[in-house]
């Protein structure tokens, strides 16, 4: 079975043949536990080993029972197809968890800081930001940069503005950018290029010349 | 340095406009085998646009493609490490356990065909699936409910006779030589009642008559049983139904059939 190529264990795991889900459940179970621990400190889920063997024990379940592997038109494929799975029965399982107790922070990006202003002192616009937090001029400085920003970005047409999305808050390569939005190489590169220098001048006419 | 920091300014500024109901599961979403789908190019070109234009706005989405995108670029489960022995050991359960705890449903005595696409179990004697149409290849053992082997009469794990309680046998299981065999005789009985009559009309010559006649009947019996002698009396009753409509009426109408597809 060790030789057997994705598509054909597959199969073999649709007829039903236990010898093959023992060689499925080898070949995949690191790749599921890791897709399930991923996904819970993605969402920022407080969870246990105990939580994902739940909700790896739950998967290899619903794949078996539900012929869950019938779903997946390109077998050769899975790997890509079983980390969305598992990922989203980890959510599922934590969702239900969620309505049972305490509601628990669910955001991928609640844990990073997400104020402009602090982020714009953490960069360094010195000399046009005074340190004192009530100081009026800071205040309307950190609203105006706020405003370029929404101004940039916000205007952006749909296409650029996932590229943008991808890139910036997801820190995605050109090339992945592209796999992902269906554009080439050179469009995601001109797209992320353009909104830069779009801002940059932005900021500029403001005095902002730290970029 | 300076691109850096434009980035992360732009992140912040991002980071603050992401909404916890962007992170939710909408009714909207494809489902995962669309996603795997669109991210290796297998939809066709309008497809591929409508979840193009989804994705763009869902970050949910947008997360199961990110984490899939991470897995088959880095492949990073590979240095993590997996669930423990007994984890793994619970989950190959999941294909050895027996039907009625597997599956929730009670097999029947002969073996179930179980349909590869929807999984439904339909009974025995069934060629394609009662819920999607599919044909059904895949035959479940009664006994140990694993996957049986095509020909074979016995259960190769558990031993079960492939012919059930009930006396009913597979379709699929009949195609083994002595399967045919007791098909081939239950077909033929009226053929070979006649011949069997007309030889021993000659080794009994006493009752050479008698076998003879036995040999007619059973030989008129067997011509009016096939099929063919039976469509043929079906139709010859249809034409005498229908009174002065002879077959020219019906080759008239099919003619004029043929020739309106043809126009069309």
């Amino acid at each position: 079975m060790k030789g057997l190529s994705d598509s054909s264990l597959v199969n073999l795991c649709i007829e039903k043949d236990a010898s093959a889900w023992s060689a499925f459940v080898d070949r995949f179970s690191n790749l599921i536990y890791w897709a399930i621990k991923d996904r819970l400190k993605r969402y920022n889920f407080q969870f246990v080993e105990q939580d994902v063997e739940d909700i790896y024990q739950e998967l290899f379940v619903s794949l078996w029972e539900k012929n869950g592997l019938t779903e997946i038109k390109d077998r050769a494929k899975i790997s890509s197809w079983l980390v969305m799975v598992a990922g989203n029965e980890a959510i599922d399982h934590f969702r239900k968890k969620k309505n049972e107790g305490p509601r628990i922070s669910a955001s991928i990006f609640q844990s990073v800081s997400s104020d402009v202003g602090e982020a714009a002192e953490e960069l360094m616009l010195t000399g046009t930001l005074s340190s004192s937090e009530d100081d009026p001029s800071r205040i309307v400085y950190l609203k105006e940069l706020d405003r370029i920003l929404e101004a940039t970005i916000e205007t952006l047409p749909p296409r650029e503005r996932q590229a943008i999305t991808l890139s910036f808050l997801y820190g995605k390569k050109h090339r992945e950018i592209a796999q992902l939005l269906k554009i080439s190489i050179n469009t995601a590169s001109t797209i992320i290029r353009r909104a830069r220098a779009k801002l940059r001048k932005e900021l500029k006419k403001k005095g902002i010349k730290d970029f | 340095m300076k691109a850096k920091k434009i980035g992360e300014l732009i992140r912040r500024y991002m980071m603050g406009k992401v909404t916890e109901s962007q992170l939710e599961r909408t009714p909207n979403c494809p489902s995962e085998a669309k996603l795997s789908d669109y991210l290796h190019d297998l939809l066709p070109k309008d497809e591929e646009g409508k979840i193009g234009r989804h994705v763009g706005e869902c970050l949910y989405c947008l997360e199961q493609l990110d984490q899939a995108q991470r897995t088959v670029s880095a492949i990073k489960f590979e240095k993590t490490i997996g669930p423990s022995e007994e984890v793994i050991q619970r989950a190959k359960e999941i294909g050895r356990r027996p039907a009625f705890e597997r599956f929730g449903i009670e097999l029947q005595g002969s073996p179930t065909p179980i349909c590869e696409k929807c999984g439904n179990f339909n009974p025995s004697q069934s060629r394609y699936c009662s819920q999607c149409g599919s044909p059904l290849k895949v035959l479940i053992c009664a006994g140990c409910s694993r996957v049986l082997t095509k020909g074979s009469r016995f259960c190769p794990y558990c031993g079960r006779s492939v012919v059930a309680l009930t006396g009913e046998v597979h379709p699929d299981f009949r195609r083994t030589i002595l399967g045919r065999m007791l098909t081939g005789l239950k077909k033929g009985k009226w053929l070979i009642g006649a011949l069997v009559s007309f030889i021993l009309s000659f080794l009994l010559p006493r009752f050479f008559l008698q076998f003879l006649a036995l040999a007619v009947i059973l030989g008129g019996k067997w011509i009016f049983d096939t099929q063919s002698t039976r469509t043929l009396i079906m139709i010859y009753d249809a034409w005498r139904k229908r009174g002065r409509e002879g077959p020219e009426e019906d080759l008239k109408r099919l003619r004029k059939r043929t020739e309106e597809k043809k126009r069309l």
